[in-house]
């Protein structure tokens, strides 16, 4: 299934009736919808949504949010800014589960009445006012109808780009991994700054990974790297002086921003090291980091070679 | 190179000079020159209070609201506040018959609970406020110069692009222009409690927290919500969501088992207390007042 237009539900399942014809939304409408979520959406190359509502006697609904985006990697985006809840297959398929060591490979995740999927260029949301094991059953049959037929995707190509490595003191956390475009969801995730200083926007891609120390003491903290990927070389360069700028503005003038296809250094700051590496249109940040070597370790677990050049 | 742009970073929070940098950055041409006289604040030496009265029978298994145990949840707050235990003189104290009221509650994400906006309304009309002075005051199309008097009634949540999006944020949509106070912009919100025809009119803030919501959203997620089973109140309103923030981001520690910070810093309670003057948004600067069941207070 490729498109939200195609999709039929069932005026009635188990007792559940839909309420009318969908609910169509778009990008001039989507504000009116759910006001500033609709950034979120725009955020990840939104085109349009339908929305269905079922009503069960007495006073039950459901709610059934089917989004069409651009593409794939955006559903997959979506459903990574959150791993946590119980993963459920909706493929007519059995499971076929490949060990990722960057991120999970769920593609349906399902909490207390809320399902989030994805299905090809489709993420959906389906949402119970009320939980019960006959409404679980009902919104898994929902996802069914609606995933069921769609074909499995891999993730976005970025991940290629880290390569865990099995002798560094570093480990990624699988379920921390999220891919996104813009600065308001990478905020959302890990805040730099109010303001777009990595000039993120629809041409970029971004991941976010969080690394654990193999011999974590509990508590300790986690590095953080982001990965950028640009559309071209200059714009990653343009990037990491921004960033330089307003993030490290006492080491603009220490560190060599001039064009060049490698870039990389680290230095202290208030809440550990922070490292930098630039390679071609890739761009790459490690966050907290206890040391040196942690910065070291974590950038070592990045081969940007294994991508095709755009 | 030695450029120095105006730009708050993470870096800005951790070493403490966030307010410094808000100041120089947001604060407009027509409230720099007049901050002195602002006014609403109250003085440095005064603190702030906030009531946090918790009840675990205010809701049922099915989380339904038990109205009377809500009533006198209301009823223990109004009391606290003016100091009068017969319900009609403690509402008398902050309210007139001859005041139009506004009724402020929240309508997306973590909408307030229809119980609460009907006891505060049968409580205005038994002091003898006219029904037709008891108005639904949220939105963009609010006639605001009519009325007289604001209660804010918001639910405890986070939110997705500004921390927390609680009483401050609670009057985004008078500023008729919503987008204009999110990211970066959210510094502002505080400005909108400045609008003349908002300044000075809100004499009671009731939080719902039955059921907060400590994750950021956008959209409800129910594993986020949890039946907290309070209400705060008082008239400070950055004590509030200092408050509020306290509960959500230690719910969010509790749930992960770690250190899991609201993102992005909720940086409008900061600029609402240094820049805008509207409160205290410093912990030793609140008196938490709890009252009620003390389970899981995360206070």
């Amino acid at each position: 299934m490729h498109s939200n237009q195609e999709i039929n539900l069932p005026e009635t399942i188990d007792g559940w009736k839909v309420e009318g014809p969908p609910q169509r939304i778009d990008h001039t409408t989507i504000f009116d919808y759910m006001d500033g979520g609709g950034e979120l959406y725009l955020a990840y190359k939104f085109k349009s949504l339908l929305v269905y509502r079922y009503n069960r006697e007495p006073e039950e609904e459901m709610l059934v949010e089917i989004y069409q985006m651009e593409t794939p990697d955006e559903t997959f985006g979506l459903l990574s800014l959150d791993w946590t809840g119980e993963p459920v297959n909706l493929s007519s398929a059995p499971a076929v589960r490949s060990e990722n060591p960057v991120c999970p490979d769920y593609t349906a995740l399902y909490g207390e009445g809320l399902l989030r999927a994805r299905a090809d260029s489709l993420y959906l949301r389906i949402l119970a006012s009320r939980e019960t094991p006959d409404v679980r059953e009902t919104i898994l049959k929902l996802g069914k109808i609606l995933a069921g037929k769609s074909p499995a995707q891999p993730p976005p190509a970025i991940l290629d780009v880290v390569v865990p490595s099995t002798d560094s003191a570093w480990k990624i956390r699988p379920d921390r991994t999220a891919y996104f475009h813009s600065h308001l969801v990478l905020n959302s995730l890990y805040y730099l700054s109010h303001e777009n200083i990595l000039n993120l926007n629809h041409s970029t891609e971004g991941l976010f990974i969080c690394f654990e120390k193999k011999e974590r003491q509990p508590g300790s903290q986690l590095a953080k790297l982001i990965v950028i990927h640009y559309p071209e070389a200059p714009a990653a360069l343009a990037a990491l002086t921004s960033f330089f700028q307003s993030y490290l503005p006492e080491k603009t003038d220490q560190v060599d921003l001039s064009p060049g296809l490698l870039k990389t250094g680290s230095t202290r700051v208030e809440d550990g090291w922070l490292g930098w590496t630039l390679f071609g249109n890739y761009l790459a940040f490690a966050f907290e980091c206890p040391d040196q070597k942690a910065v070291t370790d974590i950038f070592s677990q990045l081969n940007f070679k294994t991508i095709k050049s755009t | 190179m030695k450029i120095k742009k105006e730009v708050i970073t993470r870096r800005d929070f951790l070493r403490g000079t966030a307010a410094t940098a808000l100041g120089l950055t947001v604060l407009p041409d027509w409230l720099k020159a007049g901050t002195g006289k602002m006014g609403i604040k109250s003085a440095a030496d005064q603190k702030s209070l906030v009531l946090v009265v918790r009840n675990e029978h205010v809701l049922d298994s099915s989380q339904k609201v038990d109205k009377k145990v809500m009533e006198a949840m209301v009823g223990e707050v109004m009391t606290a506040l003016t100091g009068e235990k017969e319900m009609k003189k403690a509402w008398l104290k902050l309210f007139s018959p001859k005041d139009v009221v506004g009724l402020v509650p929240t309508s997306v994400m973590n909408p307030t609970h229809n119980e609460l906006l009907e006891i505060v309304q049968e409580s205005l009309l038994a002091i003898g406020l006219p029904e037709a002075n008891i108005r639904l005051a949220q939105g963009r199309s609010v006639d605001l110069g009519s009325i007289t008097a604001l209660i804010s009634l918001p639910g405890l949540k986070a939110h997705w692009l500004t921390g927390i999006g609680t009483v401050i944020k609670n009057y985004i949509l008078y500023s008729g222009a919503p987008r204009n106070y999110h990211y970066e912009d959210s510094t502002k919100l505080g400005e909108i409690w400045h609008l003349p025809s908002v300044k000075g009119k809100t004499r009671l803030i009731i939080v719902d927290a039955l059921l907060p919501v400590c994750d950021r959203g956008p959209q409800f997620d129910p594993r986020y919500r949890w039946p907290y089973k309070g209400l705060l109140a008082g008239t400070d309103p950055v004590a509030l969501d200092a408050v509020g923030l306290k509960i959500i981001q230690t719910k969010r520690d509790e749930l992960r088992g770690e250190p899991w910070p609201i993102s992005p810093p909720p940086i409008s309670i900061e600029a609402a207390d240094k820049i805008y003057k509207l409160g205290h948004s410093q912990l030793e600067n609140i008196e938490i007042r709890t009252m009620g069941w003390a389970q899981e207070l995360l206070l």
